[in-house]
């Protein structure tokens, strides 16, 4: 069989972002229309007490997809 | 000329390396070997008090097979390249996916993610190493295989083969996660694949069902350690009960420990508890509920009256017990009674059940890692002082109350000192204690980071020198461990090095091995 891959950017969010970002670790990131340049710059990078995720977890097309999906004005959750 | 590489392997030229690595893109294809610095800035996060520096990886390989493991090795011993393998790289406070050492190449098997087998009948799983528990939790519940797994905080992010080749834990009743691993499949350093136990038999059917196998039992031996490279791992998992009713206790004094632990040992050994236990400190439990900035400002440790004021205004006891119990109604029943009599008869224990704290965002998450369910809320510990600082100190502990009360003290004091907080919780094993202390500073600032370094290491020297010892580390200080540990057992391991690896490309540095 093939490996695991991502179906879409509202999955990579409720599958690794929303643990946090929907539970009071990290802020909210939803709604708040962030540009998506600036969510892959800290989802490479992490931030202080947030992990860094490398392009072998959410590759790059992935990681455009979870932050368009981010970035959208009233993402749906 | 500027390199073109971020690291170089310690001892190999750049022209040796610009060699090798066009032999990796043959084998991988460009695109699986990453060598900028954009690309490998994911791999150099870590929360320790060291230098990213120290720990930057020269480039990052992406397998997916065990073949191109094979060829990787082989191109490893001609150019004697170190290299430093993770599976899905989320050690989080053990040094997350960075390499030991600077400029060791990243084997990266993230990719390699096939849930190869999920027995229902047998409960057993066989998986590669970049499977995560999300994934498999999501194979299993689609097809309604009734299995539970047992993970780490990390949950969601983090894997079954990484976690227990690090021999981590778990809080169900398969919590000590080596203990319920069954078969390996591992590339030595030669290039051989070795399948343990039954696996090592043509046809053999029992690879995931009978651990042992004939002679020398080598599991334990692939467990950190850096004598290959595990690229299949089979692990038993839990029946899903018919029901299961987590609780927690709570204590008002940090001298209670003494009293939970004696009564706690008797019904974790008989199985009457059968899960790995939990007696949580309140500053383990209060970065879900509450923020340090709002209780104290200012340099040093928290003072008691601020942690007493934190259980008060959220409904946390210094110490809090999370357990459950696991089988039919009948079962829960008859355990229950004999838990709310042993814990009962001091007077001194609060006993909340579902009924009473359900909502309680604590008792929450610790209900989803008691039942193998998804969660990351205990991150919030990373709040705690923020700027990504984390170290865990792990001394094992007899499961004896002056014992824990001893080595709770020692830590609390040493931390003090050092001006931070003792963030600890006992994971309870039948006999033992995995002691687990979250050492937190803020990474953003160089004094207190100095001082967490100083501090873990002043740790490590006091409790190995009234004979207690670490069960696992982050990797700065793995060559410290090792020392603990004696001459003898060091020789043991850097014998077997030699004669796996003679060329020493596998991991060098790890748990102190090269």
């Amino acid at each position: 069989g093939t490996g695991f891959a991502w179906k879409d950017g509202a999955e990579i969010y409720a599958k690794i972002c929303a643990y946090c970002h929907e539970a009071n670790v990290g802020p909210q990131i939803r709604n708040r229309e962030l540009p998506a340049i600036y969510i892959r710059a800290i989802v490479r990078n992490g931030s202080r007490a947030m992990p860094a995720f490398r392009s072998s977890e959410i590759d790059d097309e992935s990681l455009a997809k979870v932050a368009d999906f981010i970035s959208q004005k009233a993402s749906q959750y | 000329m500027a390199s073109k590489y971020i690291a170089l392997p310690k001892g190999v030229s750049e022209k040796d390396f610009e060699a090798a690595v066009g032999h990796f893109r043959g084998i991988l294809g460009d695109d699986a070997v990453l060598t900028s610095a954009e690309q490998l800035i994911p791999y150099t996060k870590t929360m320790m008090p060291v230098p990213d520096a120290e720990h930057t990886p020269s480039i990052a390989l992406l397998a997916t097979t065990v073949e191109q493991i094979q060829k990787i090795v082989a191109v490893c011993n001609q150019y004697k390249i170190p290299v430093w393998t993770i599976s899905t790289g989320k050690n989080l406070g053990y040094g997350s996916a960075a390499p030991a050492e600077r400029g060791q190449i990243v084997l990266d098997l993230k990719r390699m993610n096939r849930i190869l087998e999920v027995d229902k009948d047998l409960a057993f799983a066989l998986v590669e190493p970049g499977v995560t528990y999300q994934q498999l939790y999501d194979y299993i519940k689609e097809h309604k295989l009734g299995l539970w797994l047992s993970m780490p905080a990390p949950s969601a992010i983090a894997g079954p083969v990484g976690n227990t080749l690090d021999r981590g834990v778990g809080y169900t009743p398969y919590g000590e996660h080596f203990l319920f691993a069954c078969g390996m499949e591992v590339v030595l350093a030669n290039g051989e694949v070795l399948r343990t136990g039954m696996g090592s038999m043509p046809n053999s059917n029992t690879w995931q069902v009978f651990k042992w196998g004939y002679g020398p039992y080598l599991d334990g031996i692939f467990t950190q350690s850096n004598y290959g490279i595990v690229t299949k791992f089979g692990f038993w998992l839990m029946p899903e009960p018919p029901a299961f009713k987590p609780f927690v206790i709570q204590y008002e004094h940090e001298e209670d420990i003494v009293e939970i632990v004696e009564t706690i040992r008797p019904l974790r050994i008989s199985g009457v508890i059968p899960n790995a236990v939990v007696i949580a400190h309140a500053l383990y439990e209060a970065p879900v509920k509450a923020r340090r900035g709002d209780y104290v400002s200012g340099p040093g440790s928290i003072p008691d009256e601020a942690v007493y004021r934190i259980m008060k205004d959220h409904k946390l006891g210094i110490w809090n017990v999370y357990a459950a119990l696991y089988g039919t109604q009948e079962q829960i029943d008859v355990n229950w009674k004999i838990v709310t009599q042993a814990f009962g008869q001091s007077g001194k224990a609060k006993i909340l059940t579902e009924q009473e704290a359900a909502n309680d965002p604590a008792f929450a998450y610790r209900t989803k890692l008691m039942r193998g369910e998804m969660t990351l809320t205990e991150f919030s510990l990373y709040n705690w002082r923020g700027g990504g600082g984390s170290m865990w100190f792990a001394p094992v502990s007899q499961a004896r109350g002056s014992e824990t009360l001893k080595q709770m003290a020692l830590t609390k004091q040493i931390l003090a000192k050092y001006g931070l907080d003792y963030s600890g919780e006992f994971i309870v094993g039948m006999r033992d204690m995995h002691h687990i202390v979250d050492v937190l500073y803020d990474k953003t600032d160089a004094e207190q980071t100095k001082a967490a370094y100083q501090c873990f290491d002043e740790l490590l020297t006091e409790f190995s020198a009234r004979g207690y010892g670490i069960y696992r580390v982050n990797t700065a200080f793995m060559d410290k461990v090792a020392e603990t540990y004696g001459p003898v057992q060091r020789n043991i391991h850097r014998t077997l090095k030699k004669a796996l690896d003679p060329n020493g490309i596998l991991a060098p540095g790890k748990s102190g091995i090269r």
